[in-house]
């Protein structure tokens, strides 16, 4: 569909302009919408499931069911909600199919040769990786994505018990572990 | 996050910190190539439907015309029937049954 702004106005314009506009199928709209989320997605699917390549194919998934599903949006405020649910349903239906990696594709040798920021990234991967999938879909949501408990709740269909004690023991568990790394952030 | 008591900062710290550079443009255009498939895919699957669909007519239709024959035959007999004495009779005893029917149900 031919869109109704031009590529630099689409850049200038707000979030629910650009989302109502993907809503009525125009694809310069929707790739608007996918370079303002895409670091986002990406980021949370790579800290769940830590490889680049299966973040980006599990992120590509999340925005084709979001460009399939667009027409059931009934507010474009209501977005950012909407395609949370749909990142973790993505993730929670690729654990059901047992697949998710704990291999990261990061080279481990750049930990003993350097201890900053990347190393410290790193570290934090491979804390997380050691968690259960659910423990660690809990802890992002808590701590990368700043959701509050009932909000996880509502996401992830979870008791409300059962998200409290993942995040605590997830965050007990992953302090210990960085703290034998030795690393302070 | 609710419940502060639990909140570690430190921890979120860690989380904040700038994760690698996840370039923008390569994985927009991969996903619009596959949104662009997807779309050519539907459009495909939706022409072959209407175009099944119309061969089928066709092949069916020496049925479909011999059937609305029959239909039309029989629908004019059963208003030749109804425009006769014991059709207007049985019309008046199903109209009567439905008025008692409805007057039961309000009581």
């Amino acid at each position: 569909m031919q869109s109704r702004l031009a590529v630099a106005e689409l850049k200038q314009a707000p979030d629910p302009l650009v989302i109502a506009l993907a809503c009525t199928g125009d694809d310069s709209a929707f790739a608007e919408v996918l370079r303002r989320r895409q670091g986002r997605v990406r980021k949370f699917m790579y800290h769940l499931c830590r490889n680049t390549a299966q973040g980006d194919d599990l992120a590509q998934q999340v925005f084709l069911t979001a460009w399939q599903s667009l027409r059931q949006l009934r507010s474009a405020v209501a977005f950012d909600g909407w395609l949370k649910r749909i990142m973790v349903t993505t993730w929670l239906a690729e654990v059901r199919r047992g697949k998710p990696s704990t291999t990261s594709d990061l080279d481990p040798a750049d930990i003993a040769v350097h201890h900053d920021a990347t190393s410290a990234r790193m570290d934090l991967d491979a804390a997380l990786s050691t968690l259960p999938p659910d423990m660690r879909l809990c802890v992002v949501l808590a701590y990368s994505d700043g959701l509050s408990h009932p909000e996880i709740v509502a996401l992830t269909d979870m008791p409300l018990g059962t998200v409290k004690s993942h995040i605590s023991r997830g965050a007990a568990r992953l302090r210990q572990i960085l703290a034998d790394y030795g690393d302070k952030p | 996050m609710s419940d502060p008591e639990q909140f570690d900062p430190l921890l979120a710290a860690h989380f904040n910190r700038e994760h690698q550079h996840l370039a923008a443009d390569a994985f927009v255009a991969s996903v619009m190539h596959r949104v662009r498939f997807q779309r050519r895919l539907a459009t495909r699957i939706h022409t072959a439907l209407r175009i099944a669909a119309l061969l089928a007519a066709v092949i069916a239709s020496p049925w479909l015309i011999a059937g609305a024959t029959r239909l039309n035959a029989a629908l004019a007999a059963s208003f030749t029937w109804i425009a006769g004495l014991p059709g207007a009779w049985m019309l008046g005893v199903l109209a009567a049954v439905l008025v008692l029917a409805a007057r039961a149900r309000s009581d």
